[in-house]
């Protein structure tokens, strides 16, 4: 078989094409063959093989490209939520602003969000329904996706910006969820707040994490660990039963309430650490500068409490009898139950263990009978 | 090569090599075929697909008394490319924490997940 055999058997095999798709594929052949030149013509041949075969992928490329036109020419992006560009003033903006709002989304079982300088908000929907409410700003050389594909929420900016606009307008990420189970939350930001606040039951981990700004999760009912990271903001936990439960930030304070978990740590510098009517098997808190308190908490096996130059007040339940404590400080004293210990204690020989350590600061142990009635988790 | 070439990656190729330069078809698959191991066949679906798309366009040049159909790269298109750039340093990375050397990154077992309290 030669070349103009070949072409005429891929013609023939283009046969019920309209006429204008199959010109384009011949042509694009026939040029094909002309550039490999005559002295190539048989290995293209061998390497092209049966034409029957290559008329049907060519075929099956337009059916794909003829869907993907299809899709793309409805408000929606194929398989996409569809991020709609919005109607911006300016030509720039037109380029820059993606606009999503929908209260009736199909359910998922898992969200994961990725935006940058952009507060995030996840809140109980007040009907039940799954919705989004999204607003982006982008860069040239950032894309935006959003949408729902295997369970999974998704909005995800990708990209290097290629240059930076000043771009005018905020920025924000809404989803409204009804109280369902869900496997798995993940929401990414940096320089603004991330505020989850949901009964949901989460059967895998939440991870937040964001930077310059505070982080605030309450009300799932069970997850596996939830973890949450900033910098330079506070973290506010709330109403959380989980396996573990941990905070992680710098400059700024962690309050934690309400909480039921088998480990819960946080961890900070230069600012107060607040764990109040809570109940784990072991908790550690960590900071420097700043004050630790731990009140109205029960838990199984061990509390520790790290700082310096800052006190630290725990208000335990039960007796002296069921603790063993270890507490130290320098240049302050340790008082238990307002009686003053010196500067280094260690007392009781019970199956619960509390370690406390300061420099240059105050320790304050009493002990309350049943401070915490019930969990409210 | 036990690692196949898919769509995306095809895509991503062909806008990669377009960025630099406007090619013809022939040529594109000379270069590509160069460097990593496709069949002839392969790129025609892949051009279409991104014409269709808009991240390329066609224009005809005269050539030796016949036209040399041109593919030459769009806006959109490199925004795409962008776009696969970045999701392939993801990607490259994320292998190499799997396949590369230091292949025992996998965290320690986890403790007792989830306890009853």
């Amino acid at each position: 078989m030669n070349k103009e055999q070949y072409l005429q058997k891929l013609r023939e095999s283009l046969g019920g094409l309209p006429a204008k798709d199959a010109a384009e594929i011949m042509q694009y052949y026939t040029e094909y063959f002309e550039d490999a030149g005559p002295e190539h013509e048989a290995a293209v041949i061998g390497e092209l093989g049966d034409p029957a075969v290559l008329a049907t992928q060519a075929i099956e490329a337009l059916d794909q490209t003829q869907e993907i036109v299809r899709n793309t020419s409805r408000p929606l992006l194929p398989s996409l939520l569809g991020l709609l560009k919005g109607r911006g003033a300016a030509q720039e903006d037109q380029q820059s602003t993606y606009r999503f709002q929908e209260m009736d989304l199909e359910p998922f079982r898992s969200v994961f969000v990725h935006v940058r300088n952009c507060p995030i908000s996840i809140r109980e929907s007040a009907d039940g329904r799954y919705g989004a409410d999204v607003r982006l700003l982008l860069n040239e050389g950032e894309t935006a996706q959003a949408g729902i594909e295997n369970g999974v929420f998704t909005i995800r900016i990708s990209g290097r910006a290629i240059s930076h606009r000043n771009l005018q307008g905020t920025q924000y990420v809404k989803l409204y969820l009804p109280a369902a189970e869900y496997d798995r939350i993940e929401l990414h930001s940096s320089n603004a707040s991330v505020i989850f606040d949901c009964p949901a039951a989460v059967r895998g981990d939440v991870k937040v994490d964001t930077s310059n700004s505070s982080v605030n999760v309450s009300g799932i009912r069970d997850a596996g660990n939830i973890h949450a990271d900033t910098s330079n903001g506070s973290i506010h936990f709330h109403s959380l039963k989980c396996a573990e439960l941990i905070a992680d930030t710098s400059n700024g304070s962690i309050r934690i309430e309400n909480a039921a978990c088998d480990v819960c740590s946080a961890d900070t510098s230069n600012a107060s650490i607040s764990i109040k009517a809570s109940v784990f098997r072991k908790c550690v808190a960590d900071s420097s500068n700043g004050s630790i308190t731990v009140s109205g908490c029960r838990f199984t096996e061990e509390l520790k409490a790290d700082t310096s130059n800052a006190s630290i007040t725990a208000e335990l339940e039960g007796n002296e009898s069921d603790y063993s404590v270890s507490a130290d400080t320098s240049n302050a004293a340790i008082y238990v139950n307002g009686e003053k210990r010196g500067k280094s204690c260690s007392t009781g020989y019970g199956t619960r263990k509390v370690v406390l350590d300061t420099s240059n600061g105050r320790i304050n142990i009493t002990y309350k009978p049943a401070l915490l009635k019930d969990t409210q988790v | 090569m036990a690692f196949q070439t898919g769509a995306a990656m095809l895509d991503a190729c062909v806008l990669a090599v377009l960025d630099g330069r406007d090619v013809y078809g022939y040529e594109l698959t000379v270069y590509i075929k160069s460097v990593i191991d496709i069949s002839e066949n392969s790129l025609y679906p892949v051009l279409r697909r991104l014409q269709k798309d808009g991240c390329l366009t066609t224009y005809d040049q005269p050539f030796n008394g016949r036209n040399r159909r041109y593919y030459s790269i769009t806006d959109d298109g490199r925004r795409k490319l962008a776009g696969y750039r970045s999701d392939w340093e993801d990607y490259k990375k994320n292998m190499d924490l799997l396949l590369g050397g230091n292949a025992n990154n996998m965290p320690p077992t986890p403790g007792p997940h989830r306890q009853t309290l």
